[in-house]
């Protein structure tokens, strides 16, 4: 027995040595003159299209990101781009192996916060105030740019891509079956509510069941509830304090905006089709078989745009159109997001880079992206719009005005506590079950502040 | 001539004719979804098993796209020498735990065995930084370190070869064989079933592993098949081109089925021959 407590003491302590092993160099400067690059600068992309390929609804031949790179390649003779293009799947865990190892220098990142917290990237504000050819303000959406800072708001970690944010979606048909008068162009969650209740039933020219809302609530219910709080001007009330020290930050719960918001998701719950809790129902979303009148906090509307561009059938594209989301007494709300460009903490070439991820994050990319899979840009002016495409002006229009809520945003308690919160309480009312909501949430507010206090320790 | 069949083997077939039937439901509906023109912009639902547009277009494209082809090489070459070395190590350790004696066998055979309890993910990062270190990544020799300890394999092959007689290796001593010899001429003859099982398990464990290559290869010439697959699915679950992503899994599956189809028989062959005449 002992013996083999030793074996497995030395197998750990192997292990910890080297894990801990491997820690990153915090040297920060940055030397090379960006006119005469030279080297080689290598990219990690998830799930891009890196070559030309055939798109497989058209058929039609599509230029690749290498393609899109050439007029950059020109510009810098000397230099090399490679791309280390990943798939979605655990691409987590392989970002987090290759910033540790310096196999890319630039990364397209989703969980940027946390790997900058890692010490895995470096902060780009040192290169934004050398370079006198970017200014942030003029050249990407207002409402972009606290995406891209660490949690204080202090540093910038990288630039945007693409600037996703939600919409409501509207079935114009099923409004038209019902005999509903279309939804205005900035409806209000009372508005949404109360169409939504007259269109919950069998429709009267089909006969089918119809529903007159969904969202997602697995994926969905956070950011519908920061539109919510907004809608209600609960943004920078319901919690105070510094997120980037989250033993600091105040709960108040009980604060108007949060319990309306949550009263109306209650409201609104008989009028979504019953398995939204667990992602069901969207089997037929924006299909000719959609049964849902009003989606809220739809990213995308790829199925139509894709019938469309395919297929050449419109029909879908009459069918579906778009409301911008609720917005706040001050005219901003709902949430948006961003995947930045940043540039490792091991890269060997930091200027080369930067010219790089400029490029990737500037308005020639971000229209290749427009032009050929509908991701929305975040850069300003949108000049590059076709004439065709009812949405992508709606999503930029839209993120004029979008702002994020720091304490929904990234934190960790939104999937593990608050979201599962919500559920367990619409749950309730869709078992017909009364639900005492003052009690819930003094149970929701005593389990945040025990968070809050754990992160302290 | 055939046996009368009696009134309880036939609701036994049956039972089991309905078991299978649902098993190979999802399996049918992914060749089926593979083979629908309209599911290239959406799945189907409700979910059908005749496709209403048939058209072969989404097991032509991905081969247009991506390297398929190269992917699947890259698979068999890694599975190739996954099989080939955990399989020889398996047999080499299982052969010494069972039938030799040294000090330490015990507690090194619980060892090994109490290594399975660590998740392979609380190892795989500093596996990566280790083999990263040694310039390992991007190479076979990534696939075949870690393969060297197989450890399920070493505990199946020990329990398999504590059922074969001793006095088979206690004849060939008497006889002047050496350790070598008696393993390689006597014991790995009589292990065909479990070799067979062992081939089949790493086959399809080095097949279908996505996180291990994903980790240790960089370069796209060699991504395996199952990183092509994923490739094929969004970000936003499998709404977009749901066509090819089935016909890519048909594919990739296709050869776990030939394996399985020409090694079942040494699987589900239950009773070691022993060599020895009663």
């Amino acid at each position: 027995m002992r013996r083999q407590r030793w074996f497995l003491g030395g197998w750990f302590a192997v292990l910890l040595t080297v894990m801990t092993a491997c820690s990153g160099s915090q040297d920060w400067k940055v030397s090379g003159d960006p006119a005469r690059l030279e080297g080689k600068v290598v990219v990690n992309t998830i799930d891009f299209k890196i070559d030309d390929y055939t798109d497989p609804v058209t058929g039609a031949k599509m230029p690749g990101l290498k393609t899109a790179m050439k007029p950059f390649l020109k510009k810098h003779p000397n230099l090399q781009v490679e791309f280390i293009n990943i798939p979605w799947q655990d691409y987590n865990t392989k970002q987090q192996t290759m910033l540790m190892s310096g196999q890319a220098d630039v990364f397209y990142l989703p969980q940027f916060r946390a790997f900058y917290e890692q010490g895995l990237i470096r902060p780009i504000d040192d290169l934004l105030r050398q370079d006198t050819t970017l200014r942030l303000s003029s050249r990407y959406q207002r409402s972009v740019l606290p995406l891209i800072k660490d949690r204080t708001g202090k540093n910038t970690l990288g630039l945007p891509s693409g600037a996703f944010s939600r919409l409501i979606t509207v079935d114009n048909q099923l409004f038209r079956d019902w005999g509903v008068e279309p939804l205005s162009t900035r409806p209000t969650p009372e508005e949404v509510l109360a169409k939504a209740k007259r269109m919950t039933g069998k429709n009267p020219r089909t006969g089918e069941q119809t529903y007159g809302l969904y969202w997602d609530g697995v994926w969905r219910t956070s950011t519908l509830l920061e539109s919510l709080i907004s809608y209600y001007g609960g943004r920078n009330e319901v919690v105070t304090g510094d997120v980037s020290r989250p033993h600091t930050l105040n709960f108040h719960f009980h604060h108007p905006a949060f319990v309306k918001s949550v009263q109306w998701m209650m409201a609104a719950t008989p009028y979504v089709h019953p398995g939204f809790l667990v992602s069901q129902g969207q089997e037929n979303l924006f299909t000719d078989r959609n049964q849902h009148a009003i989606v809220l906090e739809n990213p995308n509307m790829e199925v139509p745009w894709k019938q469309y561009v395919g297929k050449k059938d419109s029909r879908l594209l009459q069918r579906f159109s778009l409301r911008v989301n609720f917005k706040g007494p001050d005219g901003l709300g709902s949430p948006i997001s961003t995947t930045p460009w940043c540039i490792s903490a091991k890269t060997r070439n930091p200027a080369a880079a930067w010219e790089v991820v400029k490029f990737l994050s500037g308005p020639q990319i971000q229209q290749f992206k427009y032009e050929n899979e509908m991701v929305p840009p975040s850069v300003q002016p949108f000049d590059f719009q076709r004439k065709d495409d009812p949405y992508v002006p709606v999503y930029v229009q839209n993120a004029k005005t979008n702002t994020t809520t720091p304490w929904l945003m990234d934190m960790p308690y939104q999937k593990t506590i608050l979201v599962p919160w919500v559920s367990k309480v619409l749950s309730q009312v869709q078992q017909g079950k009364r639900v005492d909501l003052n009690k819930e949430i003094d149970q929701l507010q005593q389990r945040m502040e025990q968070w809050a206090e754990e992160q302290g320790r | 001539m055939f046996r009368q069949t009696t009134w309880g083997q036939w609701c036994v077939m049956v039972l089991l004719s309905i078991g299978a039937g649902i098993m190979l439901v999802p399996f049918l509906w992914m060749v089926s979804t593979s083979l629908d023109g309209q599911a290239m912009t959406q799945v189907p639902f409700p979910p059908r098993l005749i496709p209403e547009e048939p058209t072969w277009k989404s097991y032509v494209i991905p081969f247009a796209n991506v390297p398929l082809a190269r992917y699947f090489l890259n698979s068999f070459l890694i599975a190739l020498c996954e099989v080939s070395v955990s399989v020889l190590s398996a047999l080499m350790a299982g052969y010494a735990f069972s039938l030799l004696r040294f000090r330490g066998a015990r507690g090194l055979f619980l060892f090994a065995l109490g290594t399975l309890m660590i998740p392979p993910e609380v190892a795989m990062i500093p596996s990566f930084l280790l083999l990263n270190e040694w310039g390992m990544t991007n190479s076979l020799w990534a696939f075949l370190l870690p393969s060297l300890a197989a450890v399920v394999g070493t505990f199946l092959v020990k329990q398999y070869m504590d059922t074969l007689p001793a006095e088979l290796r206690d004849a060939a001593k008497m006889d002047g064989a050496s350790e070598w010899t008696i393993f390689w001429r006597i014991y790995v003859p009589l292990s065909g079933p479990v070799i067979a099982t062992l081939v089949i398990l790493q086959f399809l464990w080095s097949w279908n592993d996505v996180l291990w290559p994903l980790l240790m290869l960089s370069h796209p010439d060699w991504y395996t098949v199952q990183i092509g697959v994923a490739m094929f699915v969004h970000d936003s679950g499998q709404r977009i081109l749901p066509a090819i992503h089935m016909a890519v899994a048909v594919l990739s599956l296709l050869p776990v089925l030939v394996l399985y189809l020409l090694l079942q028989r040494y699987v589900v062959k239950s009773i070691a021959y022993s060599g020895i005449k009663q």
